[in-house]
């Protein structure tokens, strides 16, 4: 921590080490980044796209949002699923003696990613 | 982007009989931004149009579930980056390299890019960033590009907003000395 001592009398602000050291470096770097570079990156985009980009996204992306399966679904697919593990898990932990299986910590998100990876859904 | 504009596009969404018009107003307000924000990231004009697709199917389908907890703008750019991650992330599987060598490749494709028409510094600056470490280009290009504030830049990418101040200006450093190299 470092006071200021010439604009600062005694009120008890800090900075933290060396902040007014790094504050000046970093405007000029920023400063010379713009100054060289400015903003423009260079990438171009073909004639006219944005243009007919809305007419070429809505058809398209309606298109696959239809397709993808919606969470009711999801859900009623995955209950017979959960519920079949959770019958494995009893008896994997009747059968298992001291080992123990705990299905809570099955994480639903976890079975739905798989089913979803596996084309099950 | 006014809030107020962004109010309308969610109620026009929300009921059945206008939802279509919500969705061409959101592709009108965002594709622009959006397809900078991506193009950014990924490089190549063809990769970011298939991308800002992807971007698109996620949105219509996610949005009557958005509840306004951030801007509908903040989730866009949220929803944009991850696709952006996930679509290099898999690019670097396909070609069988890791993440400094993909961002070597995207860089010398630029050269042979008929949608690149920067100049020296331009290139000189792609091939910076594909020098910094992946979370300082991420960083960098965020904050220089598209001024997004370092508090948005952290809870996107779940780090403090000091750690992401400090790598801003780590990357800025290191650029300024590259093109002053170059």
């Amino acid at each position: 921590m470092e006071k200021e001592n010439k604009h600062n009398k005694d009120l008890g602000f800090q900075v933290p080490q060396d902040f007014f050291k790094n504050f000046e470096e970093n405007m000029m770097t920023q400063w010379n980044l713009e100054d060289k570079l400015g903003k423009e990156t260079g990438f171009e985009v073909p004639d006219g796209y944005f243009e007919s980009l809305e007419e070429q996204l809505l058809p398209v992306v309606d298109d696959k949002v239809r397709k993808l399966p919606n969470r009711s679904n999801i859900t009623t697919f995955l209950y017979p699923v959960l519920a079949i593990a959770a019958m494995l898990a009893i008896v994997l932990t009747l059968n298992s003696g001291n080992k123990s299986v705990d299905i809570a910590s099955v994480d639903t998100s976890v079975l739905e990613d798989y089913l979803i990876e596996e084309s099950f859904i | 982007m006014v809030i107020d504009k962004e109010y309308e596009i969610l109620e026009l969404i929300k009921a059945p009989h206008t939802t279509e018009a919500g969705y061409r107003m959101l592709l009108k307000e965002f594709q622009q931004q959006l397809y900078w924000q991506i193009r950014k990231l990924v490089i190549d004009h063809d990769d970011a149009h298939d991308v800002l697709q992807n971007v698109f199917v996620k949105v219509f389908k996610g949005i009557k579930n958005f509840k306004g907890d951030s801007k509908l703008s903040s989730w866009l750019y949220r929803i944009a980056y991850n696709e952006s991650m996930t679509f290099l992330t898999k690019k670097g599987k396909q070609l069988q390299i890791n993440d400094t060598e993909l961002q070597t490749h995207l860089v010398e494709q630029i050269e042979a890019d008929v949608y690149f028409t920067g100049d020296e510094i331009q290139l000189a600056l792609q091939k910076a960033l594909a020098q910094l470490p992946k979370r300082q280009s991420e960083i960098f290009k965020m904050r220089y590009y598209d001024e997004v504030k370092f508090k948005d830049i952290a809870e996107l990418l779940e780090l403090s907003e000091g750690a992401v101040k400090s790598s801003y200006h780590i990357a800025a450093k290191k650029i300024e000395q590259f093109i002053k190299q170059d």
